[in-house]
Formats: structure tokens, sequence, C-alpha cells
């Protein structure tokens, strides 16, 4: 089966006051039809810049990007704007972290959400309407028709979410494009929203692209998953290799960081990954997570480690590979 | 007031009065309504909620960086609320806080060590400017940083190391209690490690009470002895941490609890709640909760449960819902 989003050595660059700064390098993964990939990684991993490249979202004067990312085997880096805007929007739809920033405050969501509609599609305004209002019903909005006239600001953070993800969905685009979807909103919220996205998952059959420092939006969410560190991709593999198996120090430590919830000070210290994420301006030669990890040798040093396949599907950037014994 | 209890909160309530619109009568945002805890020596109770349920108010309450509405708040054997400036400013040695964002509570043109130096010097902790610098070097390495810090300002650090500041800087007038309000949320996973661990061991070698607010249920269940849960303004539960984390009772513990993401592979059925936190405007009438309570009846829409024991006294539970049956859901 052929992947819906393919990205091959993804570079990007932005041009700064202090010079040339390169955030995300050489990162490749691909998506499959109903896939659900996460992309996880700390600030300054490069996770959200990647997540914008895919939508072509960054100033083309600032920003110096390179590699390929095929939507169905269309080139996209180097598609012409005006076939890139029939793309963004009807074919892959987004949603952002901080919704009220994403709404227009002025307008009412229901003339928001049809815009959307009208905008791909060669319908009538009536139509755009009923449409807007069938999605306000199957994200879960109580009194929909109420809620088409009132202004963002009157809806709850869990409800503008929810309305930004009914936006996405207007076209039924073929990719969803999550960035930190729920990192806004508070543990019940998160819930609902996580249900919602599984819901129309299954429903509508598209791929998601779920950006997110959080493992436990993961789990609960995606099918594999791609760990970014300081702009490389150090670790891919399925949920199940990830949280069972994984090989990377990086990814050990970053699951060791986390208490689960029947954890407590009685069981000895948290795994802690000593240090701090790196500044992207400081280039490392050889692994970028050297410095910080507790297996770090002379080669680390000076080479730079390139993803190898540990199984099929499971794919690490390490030069001392961590074989966690099957429990 | 009991023996060990170092803090002890009675009734506190934190009402703001909105601006007056139209005729009717003036509305009250009631962030903290009628709460009552006590904090042992060396002990660490978490507030827990979510975003409005008034748990950072609470904080700022206690530390009397906002006078109460009514209410009482025990610190040592004093009553510090309502303490006029002077008297306040003497005690407030005892207990510091730490807030979310390092950056917003650094001042961005003092060098760390003057930071650090500033309240040894105000509260009179050492005397002479060679006793100042060997405590600020002290603090520093107490924390994690390097003694070489003390000449750097703050933006010349990353987040975790400004948080580690930050703890410096609350213990430099040797408190016995610490607010952490958010401390840690706004680090990233790895750092966040670090930061907790250091908090864990600080206490264990100070002897620190900590008041931990956040919403971080996995953090405070790693870092707690006791948890008070709130919603709109009241404790709806609390107690010991292995039994309000193992076997919760109250219906918004319960949901709370499982709507935490689990990353090992635990099954268990999750409780989603329907809809949103209302407003603390006009909560409403009866329990609080019962908007979005799944087990609500008649008599949650008129009668606000009162916290009560149950099992221990070191468990507070507001529900009407009685016990048999909570001990039924549970395990069912």
């Amino acid at each position: 089966m052929n992947p819906v989003l393919e990205v091959h050595d993804l570079d990007v660059s932005f041009d700064t006051s202090v010079g040339s700064l390169r955030v995300v390098r050489g990162v490749s993964f691909s998506v499959g039809a109903a896939e659900t990939v996460a992309i996880v990684g700390e600030s300054g991993s490069g996770k959200s810049v990647t997540a914008l490249s895919l939508m072509r979202l960054h100033d083309p004067d600032k920003t110096k990007i390179s590699g390929s990312i095929k939507f169905k085997g269309t080139e996209l880096l180097t598609l012409p704007e005006a076939r890139m805007r029939t793309v963004r929007g009807n074919e892959i739809g987004m949603i952002f972290q901080e919704p009220m920033s994403s709404l227009n405050p002025l307008m009412p969501i229901g003339d928001q959400i049809a815009e959307a509609v009208l905008l791909h599609h060669d319908k009538s305004r009536a139509e755009a309407r009923r449409r807007a209002l069938d999605l306000l019903v199957q994200i879960g909005i109580a009194d929909p028709q109420r809620r088409m006239r009132e202004y963002p600001h009157q809806l709850s953070g869990g409800m503008r979410q929810r309305v930004m993800i009914a936006m996405a969905m207007a076209c039924d685009p073929e990719i969803l494009i999550a960035d930190e979807p729920t990192t806004a909103l508070d543990v019940t919220v998160q819930a609902q929203i996580l249900g919602l996205m599984r819901d129309l998952k299954t429903r509508t059959g598209s791929s998601i692209v779920i950006i997110t420092h959080d493992l436990g939006v993961v789990a609960e969410l995606a099918d594999r998953v791609v760990i970014m560190y300081a702009g490389v991709k150090v670790e891919e593999g399925t949920i199940a290799e990830i949280f069972s198996q994984p090989a990377h120090p990086y990814t050990v430590g970053l699951l060791g960081s986390i208490p689960s919830l029947g954890c407590s000070r009685s069981g000895g210290p948290l795994t802690e990954i000593p240090g701090q994420v790196p500044s992207p301006s400081r280039v490392a030669v050889g692994c970028s997570f050297a410095a910080r990890c507790g297996l770090t040798s002379s080669i680390c040093l000076e080479i730079e480690p390139r993803l190898e396949n540990v199984s099929p599907r499971h794919g690490v950037a390490c030069h001392h590979k961590i074989r966690t014994p099957v429990a | 007031m009991s023996e060990s209890a170092l803090l002890e909160v009675i009734s506190l309530k934190k009402h703001f009065p909105r601006p007056r619109t139209g005729f009717g009568p003036r509305e009250v945002v009631k962030a903290v309504d009628d709460v009552s805890f006590t904090v042992a020596r060396g002990e660490t109770l978490s507030i827990v909620g979510e975003s409005g349920c008034g748990k950072s108010t609470l904080g700022r309450t206690v530390l009397g960086l906002t006078p109460p509405s009514a209410g009482a708040v025990w610190f040592d054997g004093w009553r510090v609320d309502g303490l006029a400036k002077p008297q306040l400013r003497r005690i407030r040695r005892h207990f510091q806080v730490i807030f979310q964002d390092p950056m917003a509570s650094l001042s961005p043109r003092m060098r760390i060590g003057d930071i650090l130096a500033e309240p040894l010097i105000n509260f009179g902790i050492v005397e002479g400017r060679k006793a100042v610098d060997a405590r600020v070097g002290e603090l520093l390495e107490m924390v994690g940083l390097p003694r070489e810090a003390s000449t750097r300002f703050a933006h010349e650090f990353s987040g975790g190391q400004r948080q580690r500041i930050c703890i410096a800087r609350a213990l430099a007038p040797e408190p016995s209690l610490i607010v952490c309000d958010e401390a840690v949320s706004a680090l990233d996973v790895s750092v966040k490690a670090q930061i907790v661990n250091l908090l864990a061991s600080l206490q264990d070698r100070l002897g620190l009470s900590l008041l931990f607010i956040s919403h971080d249920l996995a953090i405070v269940g790693y870092l707690t002895h006791r948890i008070a849960v709130m919603y709109l303004g009241v404790v709806v539960e609390i107690g010991d941490r292995d039994l309000v984390l193992d076997r919760p009772m109250h219906p918004y513990t319960r949901a709370l609890i499982s709507a935490v993401p689990k990353t090992r592979g635990e099954t268990s059925r999750r409780i989603v709640l329907a809809g949103d936190v209302p407003s603390p405007i006009n909560p409403p009438m009866g329990c609080r909760f019962h908007t979005r309570c799944p087990k609500a009846f008649d008599r949650c829409k008129v009668e606000e449960p009162k916290l009560r024991s149950v099992g221990t006294p070191r468990r507070l539970v507001a529900c009407h819902l009685g016990i048999s049956e909570q001990h039924a859901s549970t395990e069912g």
C-alpha cells in the first residue's frame, strides 16, 4: 500500500540575525492511509517546524527547506503556491495548540466553518451552513443551532478546540495534522478531545499526524511514533516497540522521566536526563544527544549515528542501541 | 491547632466582587469557598484540580499575597492572615514560594548572586559581604548549579536552570514551608524529572513542608504525601496519597484520575466527563459537581455535601453517595 504522505530527508533552516539556524536535519518518515503517526519531542526538537513544513506555512523569504514531501505522489515543496492553497485545508487539514489565536474573534463560528467549505467546494452559502451545522453535531456540541451564531469568546477552551477540529475536517481531508492539540486543555477536557479524534479517525478513515511532547497522548492515539531530538529523528517504531523496547537512550530516559500514576518516592528517584536540550545554534559534531547520554563513547563525539533498523519497522540512530529484554 | 501541624488553614474564603453591571445584585467570583486543611512538618500536601478550581488563589491567599475574605491561616502557632505589612514581612521568611514561570520571577537586570543575596540581607540571615557570598555559593550548590553562576544573569540560563535559581532563592531565608505553584508545569519532560527529584531530596534533607499546587496528577502522585482535590473553589476529597490515588471516592477524583493518559499499558475504564467546568461566578446549586457527575441524583441538586470522614479521620470526602455504593462502583 502506498503511503499517503512521504517525507524524505527534510531539512529546514531559518535565516536569523545570528546566522542560519538548521532546526530540522534530514528527517524522513511516512504516513500510511488511516494511520496515526505521532512526532514526539521536547521544545527545540524541531517537531512543530516539521509539521508547519508539511503545510508549507513558513515564511518563504526567511526559510530554506530542502528534501522532499510527497502527498499521494505529488511533490509539495515545488508545487506552485496557487495549487498549494487547494491542498491546504482541502486535502490536508491542520489544528493548532491554541484555538483562541487560530479563530477569528469577530466572526460567528458557524460562518467560520462554512467559510472553509465555501473556499474549497462549489457550494451555495446555505449548503455550506448546513455542512457546518452537521459538523458541529458530529463533534458533539450541544445546541448546535445556537452555537453557530456564537463568537469564539463565548465558548470554553475545549469547545473552541472542537470547533477547530470541525473546521479542519470540513472538507474531509486525507490527512489531519494536529500540533499539540490537547496541550492547553485540562485533563478531563483532553480526554474528551482525544476520544473525539479517535472517533473521527475510525469514522472518516483519515490519516493523522500528531505533534506532541506528551507520551501519554501518544499511547492513547498513535499507531506509530517518531522521536525527535535537536532536529533529528532518533528513533521510530510502532507504539508497542517504542513503549516496551525503546532502543535509543533518549527514548529510554524520556519514558523513565514520566512517573506513572502508581509511582511514588519510595520507589526511588525518577530517571533523569541530565543537562538541557541543546540550542539549535550550537551545531554538535557527532551525536547530538552525546552531551546528555550515559552511554557516550569516543565514536559518539565524532560520527553522527545513522538510523538503523533493529526490526522491520523499528529504527534507531545510536551507536549503542539498548536491547531491552522483553518482559 | 493540632500538635504537628505547621500550617493550618481554617474555613478560608476568597471572593472577588465583579464590577457592577446594570441593576442586579453584584456578581461575586467565589474562587476559594470555605477550604480547610493542615500541612504537617516535613510533609507534602498537593492541591490538584483543573484550571479555574481556585488552587492558585488558595496558594496566594495562604501566602498573604492577597487578603482572605473570611477564615484564618495559622502558621507555626501564629495567625498570619490579616497581619500588617511589617509583621507579615518578618514572618514571611518562614514560608516561601516558587512560581510556574521562572523568567517572570527573576529580575533580568540583576546578577544571580545579587538575587540570592537579597533575601539573605533583607532577613538578616547572614552578616557581612563575605558570609553572604559564601552562603550564595552554598545555595547554588544545593540546587545543583556551579558557584560561578552567581556572576551571570537569568537570561543566560535554560528554563530548568532558572527554576533551580528560584528554588535557591526560596531556600535562602531557611523557610519551613515552600508553596510550589505549578513549579514544574512549564518545564520539558526530561528537565521536569530533574526538578522533581531536587525538590524531593531537598525536602528529605531539610525537613521542609511543601504545599504543591499542580494539575499534573502523575507528578503529584510521585512527590506527595497527601492530596486535596479541588473543584470550583471547594475541596471535594482530601486524604493520604495512596487512599486518594488508589481508591478515590469522590466521582470527580475518579474521573480526574481516569482521564490521565496511561503510558505503561495499564488498562482502565475511562470516565469521560461531559461538558466543561461551570463558571465560578454562579456555581451550580447543591453539589457543585452535579452538572457533570455521572452519579448525581436529586439530593445533589439541592443540598451541598459537606466534607465528612470516610473510614479513617485522615480521609474526607464531600459527596452524598453512600460509602457502600462508592465502594461497589470502585470495584465494579
